[in-house]
């Protein structure tokens, strides 16, 4: 990795010379005062806005007199420079690409949106909200990956860590990292891997999640949850989407958000629903990140901490208090 | 993995074929029967596509042709919603738009040189078609043994592929049997519910043969349960699910059973996987 330090003023002007869009997470800009100081720039809510637009046109079709026409929608090259925290990222590598950039079956409007992305991960020292539980599921403060342009404050000025040539001019005109620093930096990393490896759920807790898939517990986990489904728009790594059509004569095939909490995504053509109620659809929601995700995804969760849906929840179901109180059921049930 | 955006093909654009030819075949169900020469569409027995009819949306729909039947591919549609309103709207030389092929399929390794036995139910039939006219073509029929065919709907009225049922009964090389749930006047064939043919007219020896069901969930239900006290192991009974389906890529994240995509890693299941399978269908 290449690495260097720079000030938070050589940092800004960097960012105002990006020729194209600049985001920035609202859980990075609560916490980047150090690194932007009164800067402001765009907010997004989540990560997946970026690469996995609520509403998105796929292709279009259109009648005239010698019948349908289909035409393929490209997506515009659009460069898009996103700031985020690291468990956010981790969406990003760990999640939403495992799924949209499945060798076997690329969706060509995410690859264009996530070749056009530039990532900024702003690391964390400390937890920067209560809700925030990334050690948990294999992540932790200063989680970067060679693609994007690691950031952390640092006693000298703005440590910056990169093998990405999107960043360059940056990286040109940062200074040496003094042996201090360095020595400060390692000693960070090395407390955040501690904290990962002890915080982090053994391997087999997905396996062993699922074999409670007929444990009792899931019927109380249920009850006080509303089935609103905010919580899955928040989140970032949420995928799950509709495929539906705008228009009769002339319109667009749409790829939109859609969750796992409504009953209609699941209804079969016959009226017969394989999860008719609000136990088998919560259940959905925690297996699928918990067991489902890891175990088809080498052990990836589909979960990456970030605490948003915890957050936003208007009846205050803990995803957190769930997963620890089905973990501590493990080994008492079979599937 | 980093291909220009340019070289990756839209996942989600189907193709549009002509209609070569509609063929009625119940009140509520009919055959198309699509002109696909000069692509590159190549499927497998048991595998499904979704059907696109531009305005309304999409279906996934089991093919029922064999790969062996040269540039055509059919589906079989019963009229229940939307879409499948819609496709029936359609008529010859119309285009329909197509994705696919999706799922797995009928397990050919573990079947070839094997008696198979075939139990339909309804339109359940279309899928098992596709690999009955496999099994039947000339070149490969000499890779399997017996072939039973049990086919079965609530009325004379509700048999599908009656046209095709008369060639499959002069032939030689398989038995085949159908039944309705009712009679009526003119019927004078067998009247029954399909386990009960199964178990009192259909003696095999249950550990050469492989059983191979489709059709609407509870007459699967009970034919699994009928083949089973037949004494066939699991692994020898093989089905395929359906499921609200979207996006047949695994993706959109609605079809699982577990952490298993039906649309990906289905629809083809033997009994003894669905045994290990949490019953979310
Ligand atoms: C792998 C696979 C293979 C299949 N193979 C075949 C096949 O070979 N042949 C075949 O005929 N079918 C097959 N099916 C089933 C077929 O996909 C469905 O019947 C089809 O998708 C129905 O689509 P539709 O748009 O016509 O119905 P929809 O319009 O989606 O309606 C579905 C049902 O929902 C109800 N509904 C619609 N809108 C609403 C609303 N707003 N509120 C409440 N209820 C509503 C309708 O009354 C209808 O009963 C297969 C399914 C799968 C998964
Ligand atoms: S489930 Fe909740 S904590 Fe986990 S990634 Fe989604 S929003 Fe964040
Ligand atoms: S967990 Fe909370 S936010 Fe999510 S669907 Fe239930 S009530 Fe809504
Ligand atoms: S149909 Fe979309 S995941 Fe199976």
């Amino acid at each position: 990795m290449n690495s260097g330090i720079v000030t938070t003023n050589g940092f800004i002007s960097w960012l105002k010379t990006y020729s194209g869009r600049i985001n920035i997470t609202e859980k990075a800009e609560k916490y980047s005062r150090e690194m932007l100081g009164d800067h402001q720039f765009p907010l997004i809510k989540n990560v997946k806005e970026v690469l996995f637009p609520s509403y998105d046109r796929v292709y279009q079709y259109r009648w005239d007199q010698k019948g349908w026409k289909l035409n393929d929608l490209a997506v515009p090259a659009t460069p898009t420079l996103l700031v985020a925290l690291p468990c956010e990222a981790r969406a990003i590598f760990e999640v939403l690409d495992r799924v949209f950039r499945k060798e076997d079956s690329i969706d060509s409007g995410y690859q264009q949106r996530r070749q056009d992305l530039s990532l900024v991960i702003f690391g964390c020292t400390a937890a920067p909200e209560p809700t925030c539980f990334c050690t948990r599921v294999g992540g932790n403060g200063l989680w970067t990956h060679p693609e994007a342009l690691f950031v952390l404050p640092v006693s000298s000025g703005l440590y910056i860590e990169t093998e990405n040539t999107v960043f360059s001019g940056l990286m040109n005109e940062a200074k040496p990292v003094e042996e201090a620093t360095r020595k400060q930096i390692q000693e960070l990393n090395k407390k955040a891997q501690e904290k990962m490896r002890e915080d982090t759920l053994p391997q087999e807790t997905p396996q062993a999640l699922y074999d409670l898939f007929h444990d009792p517990e899931w019927e109380n986990i249920a009850w006080k949850c509303l089935n609103c489904g905010a919580c899955t728009f928040l989140c970032p790594t949420c995928y799950c989407f509709d495929l539906s059509t705008e228009g009769r004569l002339k319109g667009y095939q749409l790829k939109t958000w859609d969750a796992c909490m409504f009953p209609k995504f699941t209804l079969h053509a016959s009226g017969h629903n394989p999860r008719p109620g609000y136990k088998e659809r919560v259940r959905q929601r925690v297996l699928h990140k918990f067991a489902y995700f890891p175990l088809r995804e080498e052990g990836r969760y589909g979960c990456v901490g970030c605490g948003k849906c915890v957050e936003i929840c208007p009846v205050n179901w803990d995803i957190r208090d769930v997963v620890e109180r089905m973990v501590k059921k493990i080994g008492s049930g079979t599937r | 993995m980093v291909l220009a955006p340019d070289e990756v093909r839209n996942i989600y654009l189907p193709t549009l074929y002509p209609i070569q030819e509609i063929i009625p075949e119940t009140t509520d169900i009919k055959t198309f029967r699509l002109d696909v020469s000069g692509s590159s569409f190549h499927h497998q027995p048991g595998q499904f596509a979704e059907l696109f009819v531009p305005g309304v949306g999409e279906a996934p729909i089991s093919i029922t042709s064999s790969p062996t039947q040269k540039g055509i591919l059919e589906f079989s549609i019963k009229r229940v919603g939307a879409v499948t309103a819609a496709i029936h709207r359609l008529n010859s030389q119309d285009r329909l738009g197509v994705r696919g092929p999706y799922g797995n399929t009928f397990p050919l390794p573990d079947l070839v040189h094997q008696n198979l036995l075939f139990v339909g139910g309804g339109i359940g039939l279309a899928p098992l078609r596709s690999l009955v006219n496999y099994v039947l073509d000339t070149e490969k029929r000499p890779d399997f043994q017996k072939v039973i065919i049990l086919y079965g709907a609530r009325s004379p009225q509700d048999l599908v592929f009656k046209w095709e049922l008369e060639t499959w009964k002069k032939r030689t090389d398989l038995v085949l049997m159908v039944t309705v749930d009712r009679g009526d006047d003119h019927y004078k064939g067998r009247v029954g519910l399909v386990p009960n043919v199964l178990k009192e007219d259909v003696t095999v020896n249950p550990d050469l043969w492989k059983g191979i069901i489709c059709g609407p969930p509870i007459m699967i239900k009970f034919t699994i349960k009928a083949l089973l006290e037949m004494g066939f192991h699991p692994k020898n009974i093989i089905t395929t699910l359906e499921m609200r389906m979207k996006c047949g890529l695994g993706k959109c994240g609605r079809c699982n059973i577990g952490p298993h995509y039906v649309c990906k890693d289905g629809p083809v299941f033997t009994y003894e996987q669905l045994q290990h399978m949490p019953g979310e269908y």
